[in-house]
């Protein structure tokens, strides 16, 4: 199974190099995944877009640190995630309070892109996203948008691989019913 | 029929505006830093890609040649500079005694005409300039 990132060739030599070119098309490659990404995990639009920002900011001071380019992906999103969560914190939202799960086996399921919606079934897959747990629907969000791998979905997100393993499953799994039109 | 990364995108597409301009907004920013080896790299990849086009070879030739031209000009008046003193001194001399000598009318001229005694007497400030009796001892 491809990763979404893995099938382009993305500029990151020569943004490292400090081209604008290049990184006019990394912002532009990533400004609407992880706005989107950012969205599923605060909910607030204005604190999404300042996330995106800061993200781009701190993607361009800090690049020289990024020791493998094909991950650059992952590497943007987790910085994504660490403004996300510096943001939860001042607004004193415990993480604690985020839903946990028992480590289940992980499964292979179909690529991001082979999950296909139906226009009626629009509505209902993205009110299925809003209710899923925190700690799902982010793993789902991540699997959906860039298609990563459950090991680069552990890294961003900083938990256990069974954890990921295990929200995606349930994740899927309420999905699927959502699609094949069974009750959730 | 629609991927979940579609319809996310086009759940989002309102901010899309709001994104480009945060785009445009840290790339100002990036751009308004300096980035010498970003500059390095433009300035090596500009002679890279002189050097490629036949155009190109042709103009650095000229320039080369301009160079050489240049320095070889240099080094000749270089050899020539021991000559000069002489020829310079011989000119200064010369110019030194017309000034001496004009110096010397003009003054016969003044001491013949009171008027021009009180225009030649030096002015205010320095004539009332105090003298310092110890820069007067050292000497």
């Amino acid at each position: 199974m491809l990763a979404v990132a893995d099938i382009e060739q993305l500029p990151v030599e020569q943004a490292r190099k400090g081209d604008p070119g290049a990184w006019d098309t990394l912002f532009r490659r990533y400004q609407m995944p992880l706005y989107v990404y950012a969205y599923e995990l605060l909910r607030d639009e204005q604190a999404s877009l300042d996330v995106v920002q800061e993200t781009f900011i701190a993607a361009s001071r800090h690049l020289a640190s990024l020791r493998s380019d094909e991950k650059f992906g992952g590497w943007l999103f987790g910085i994504t995630r660490q403004k996300c969560t510096q943001r939860w914190r001042q607004s004193r939202r415990e993480e604690s309070a985020m839903e946990t799960f028992a480590n289940e086996p992980g499964e292979t399921g179909p690529g991001a892109d082979e999950w296909l919606i139906r226009r009626e079934q629009e509505a209902d897959f993205l009110r299925l996203l809003e209710q899923l747990s925190d700690p799902q629907r982010e793993v789902l969000v991540l699997f959906f948008l860039e298609e990563f791998s459950l090991e680069e979905i552990a890294r961003i997100t900083r938990v256990q691989l069974g954890t990921v393993k295990s929200r995606l499953h349930y994740a899927k799994k309420a999905m699927r019913q959502l699609l094949e039109n069974k009750p959730l | 029929m629609k991927t979940p990364r579609e319809l996310l995108f086009e759940q989002h597409k309102n901010a899309q505006p709001d994104l480009d301009q945060i785009r445009r907004d840290v790339l100002k920013e990036l751009a308004g830093e300096a980035d010498p080896p970003g500059n390095r790299i433009w300035g090596l990849s500009w002679l890279l890609g002189l050097l490629r086009s036949p155009a190109g070879r042709f103009q650095i030739a000229g320039l080369g040649a301009a160079w050489m031209v240049i320095l070889a000009l240099n080094l000749v008046a270089g050899h020539d500079t021991s000559a000069t003193p002489a020829n310079s001194r011989a000119g200064s001399d010369r110019t030194v005694g017309v000034a001496w000598r004009e110096y010397r009318r003009q003054l016969s001229e003044a001491l013949e005409s009171p008027a021009a005694v009180a225009t030649a007497k030096p002015n205010q400030r320095s004539f009332l300039r105090p003298i310092n009796p110890k820069s007067m001892s050292n000497v």
